[in-house]
């Protein structure tokens, strides 16, 4: 046997084992949910209508939350230096890893352009830095990214942000050497009185439902708490997917498509008046075609 | 092209690359989740790049490419999830179960005993049955460095081979009464 055939053998599968695997209904499902998601990545509100539910150990998408911060108190970088580090200010400390820049975040509304300043320092000259505003609230914080440099990544919550800069809110890495346009996008603490472009859980102190219970309430008992509160009501529909794992959120969709005895999951708000229940459909209920 | 066309064309490259593509994430991941991750992972990107997608056998070639980059992605602890596949996962799962993972330790000693780049080229060469040309697509490098390397790269496999094989299955000279 040929040291060729040796290697081939070790092979777990060969693609002739797997014929007839394109049509299966795990890669229907799959192109199905695939034809169903936006055609290029998106921003942070727009995300939301895709997300998957809790797989609690995956997180999902490229926006990221990682944590917080309102009034958290902003401490500079810290002394010591990483052998790695190209670039410190105020709000931002940068390090050089192999193909990639890290950046710590340390100002949880920081300037954008001292973030760009950053960037072209580093030579992301490319990289818009926009700031959206999401509750003060906001547990975790929220990065968007979108890029046209099919190389090109984003990775956020760097799990080194606290150990590697005081202070650090935030932290992601970014291929240094991409090509064309990016656009990085960072949250911070909305105003008093500003629309969010990020969702929060409604019924957390300080926002719109603050300490009320809707989680299990019936749509019917959960819109007329919300309607107490002087506020509208929109729906959204979680379906589940396949053996429970996780569902696939359908919205937002007409009230008459929603069953006033169906369970409400969760209300989350955009801080504009409106709470968006998320309803989980009666067991049995067929979902439309795609999810 | 409208949105129909490309979904239609995204559809015709799926079903025809379906199989190399789980083949290639199969081969190369130890888990059935992280390979249906992956596979799914690769599948997203390729739609929303769906306008990039090479023609013909090229797309086979572009989205290994893809696999690979989403591969090592994985292989860094970054995961995107933007499906939940789970069907896929539940399918991929069954697969596991009935293959066998590796026939011999030494082989697997050897394997190991390369660098990544040399595992990839021999792998592309051998599993995917691509010639210079078509690795050379999919690694982004001239054809002709393709071919020194994959040159290089059976040297040592073959060095590391020996090295690895157990003693009790070394290759002895023939004796007489064996050579007649």
């Amino acid at each position: 046997m040929s040291n060729d055939q040796v290697f081939r053998e070790q092979a777990r599968v060969l693609d002739a084992d797997l014929s007839g695997s394109a049509t299966t209904a795990g890669a229907d499902a799959l192109l199905t949910e695939i034809l169903l998601l936006e055609r290029t990545p998106v921003p942070a509100p727009a995300a939301r209508r895709s997300r998957r539910g809790p797989a609690p150990s995956r997180l999902l998408l490229g926006l990221a939350a990682s944590v917080a911060l309102a009034g958290a108190l902003v401490v500079g970088p810290s002394l010591f230096r990483e052998s790695g580090q190209v670039y410190a200010s105020q709000a931002v400390t940068i390090d050089r890893d192999g193909d990639e820049y890290n950046f710590y975040i340390t100002d949880g509304d920081p300037d954008p352009g001292e973030l760009r300043k950053a960037f072209d320092k580093v030579g992301l000259g490319n990289v818009k830095v926009e700031l959206m505003p999401v509750s003060p609230r906001q547990r975790n914080p929220v990065d968007g990214w979108e890029d046209s440099d099919p190389d090109a990544k984003m990775t956020s919550t760097l799990s080194d942000c606290k150990v590697r800069v005081e202070g650090c809110l935030t932290a992601f890495s970014i291929t240094a050497d991409i090509k064309g346009p990016a656009t990085l996008r960072l949250g911070r603490p909305a105003r008093p009185g500003e629309k969010y472009d990020f969702p929060i859980d409604a019924t957390v102190p300080g926002e719109a439902l603050a300490g009320v219970r809707i989680g299990g309430l019936t749509v019917a008992e959960a819109e007329r708490v919300v309607r107490e509160h002087d506020l509208k009501v929109a729906y959204e529909l979680r379906w589940p997917l396949h053996e429970g794992v996780g569902y696939k959120v359908e919205g937002p969709v007409p009230a008459s498509r929603v069953d006033a005895g169906w369970k409400v999951a969760e209300a989350d708000s955009y801080n504009d008046g409106v709470i968006i229940l998320s309803v989980e459909p009666a067991e049995g209920t067929t979902p439309p075609p795609g999810y | 092209m409208d949105e129909t066309d490309d979904q239609s064309r995204f559809e015709t490259v799926y079903r025809r690359t379906y199989e190399q593509i789980l083949g290639y994430v199969m081969r190369r991941c130890s888990s059935a989740e992280d390979a249906a991750d992956i596979v799914a992972e690769t599948y997203v990107t390729a739609w929303r790049r769906v306008s990039e997608i090479p023609r013909g056998d090229a797309a086979r070639l572009w989205l290994y490419g893809v696999a690979r980059r989403v591969l090592a992605n994985h292989r860094r602890g970054e995961r995107r999830r933007e499906t939940g596949h789970a069907e896929l996962t539940a399918e991929t799962r069954r697969r596991y179960a009935m293959s066998a993972p590796s026939r011999y330790d030494h082989v697997d000693q050897a394997m190991n005993a390369l660098s990544g780049d040399d595992r990839e080229l021999l792998a592309l060469s051998v599993w995917e049955e691509l010639d210079p040309g078509q690795i050379a697509e999919v690694l982004g490098c001239s054809r002709n460095a393709v071919r020194i390397r994959l040159h290089r790269a059976r040297k040592r496999f073959a060095r590391a081979l020996k090295d690895a094989r157990p003693a009790a299955v070394r290759p002895r000279p023939l004796t007489n009464e064996e050579s007649r």
